[in-house]
């Protein structure tokens, strides 16, 4: 650990900036502090004495660390700071939500009109109810670091294991369900599976019949599968991004403090 | 290019600007070189509070006409260097030149007057 570790972190908990900035201007500042001290403890000052007069030297007030957060605000953040406290988080989860809300009409949109769709799988519905969770879930945790870059890690890492969770939650679910629907399907006509596996001859009078069940299973087993593994990659995706950003952010902060 | 408008309100922080561009336009420097810069080079009259160096050039490189690169020294430490850009020395000409009518303008009057 850095001599002045205690100094930094005071200085980082005053330093209001989304990560990598805030560690930049740390880390400028740790080595400017240790360059200091080296330069006192060459100059004949005892440890202690070379420490304090490099903290003296390099002490950040209130009005510094004010105009760094202004230098390397955002657009967006430096658009909110001009608006009252309450205001501002009443603004944040307006614009969470019309963000959430136009990724869930754009996808439910997708979902609708795609032809596969049509003849639906009755575990289509959840599938998707679990695909939009994810979208939204993931959706705020991206707002939170890219656009608001708001970079606590604890409160970032909060209810992320539901990203994976709900992917495998959604593969046993299209998996069970791409079964139980072969199960109905065959069980609709006779006993199950029966009518499926039993191959008629053109002229039999249910082998139209059971061409339009087995079409019908076909479409709406694969309509599931597609959206389940759909489903399953976009989660994967957002979890494996945002895990990513959590550790670039955790990276450069302890970086400073080693 | 920006240019600066000397004013009144104004001169510590041309001041500043002018002083730190004319001390990074001699070489790369990182911020605690060019602290102790500023004070050698003054005797000791442009002797401030380090800590404040850090919006003035943070400033000035964001608005181009500094630039920090971080380089490694040693296995775990790394420095950001400052250097002057071409905006830069652009800047500090004109900064020098609105210096220069200043004390021109000011001394006519401190000569008049004085004693």
């Amino acid at each position: 650990m850095s001599g002045f570790s205690q100094d930094l972190q005071a200085v980082s908990r005053r330093l209001d900036l989304p990560q990598p900035r805030k560690s930049r201007i740390l880390c400028e500042l740790k080595y400017d502090l240790e360059d200091a001290y080296e330069h006192n403890i060459a100059a004949g000052m005892h440890e202690r004495e070379a420490a304090e007069s490099a903290r003296r030297a390099f002490a950040l007030s209130d009005e510094v660390i004010r105009e760094l957060m202004r230098i390397h605000r955002t657009p967006l953040r430096k658009l909110l700071d001009r608006l009252p406290g309450g205001v501002q988080t009443g603004m944040e989860r307006a614009v969470l939500l019309l963000m959430s809300l136009a990724l869930v009409l754009l996808s439910a949109r997708a979902v609708i009109i795609a032809d596969f769709h049509r003849n639906s799988s009755v575990f289509l519905l959840p599938v998707a109810a679990i695909g939009f969770y994810i979208l939204a879930r993931g959706a705020e945790k991206l707002f939170q670091i890219h656009v608001m870059r708001r970079h606590n890690v604890q409160a970032l890492r909060q209810g992320l294991f539901m990203l994976p969770l709900m992917a495998a939650v959604n593969c046993i679910l299209g998996i069970g369900g791409y079964f139980l629907e072969l199960y109905h399907s065959g069980g609709a006509f006779m006993s199950p599976m029966f009518d499926m596996i039993v191959i008629r001859q053109p002229g039999d009078p249910g082998a139209a019949m059971q061409m339009r069940h087995i079409t019908g299973y076909l479409s709406r087993s694969s309509g599931l599968m597609t959206t389940v593994l759909l489903v399953t990659l976009l989660a994967l995706l957002l979890w494996y991004v945002i895990e990513r950003s959590i550790q670039k952010i955790e990276y450069a902060e302890t970086s400073v403090y080693l | 290019m920006q240019r600066a408008i000397l004013t009144v309100p104004t001169l510590t922080r041309y001041c500043n600007e002018l002083l730190i561009l004319s001390i990074i336009g001699t070489g790369k420097k990182h911020g605690y070189d060019l602290a102790r810069e500023l004070e050698e080079q003054s005797d000791g009259f442009f002797g401030f509070n380090h800590g404040t160096l850090y919006p003035i050039l943070h400033k000035l490189e964001k608005d181009g006409l500094i630039r920090g690169s971080w380089k490694q020294e040693g296995p775990r430490r790394k420095r950001k260097y400052y250097s002057l850009t071409a905006e830069g020395k652009k800047y500090r000409a004109s900064l020098l030149q609105q210096w220069e009518g200043f004390f021109t303008h000011f001394r006519a009057i401190i000569g008049e007057t004085a004693p």
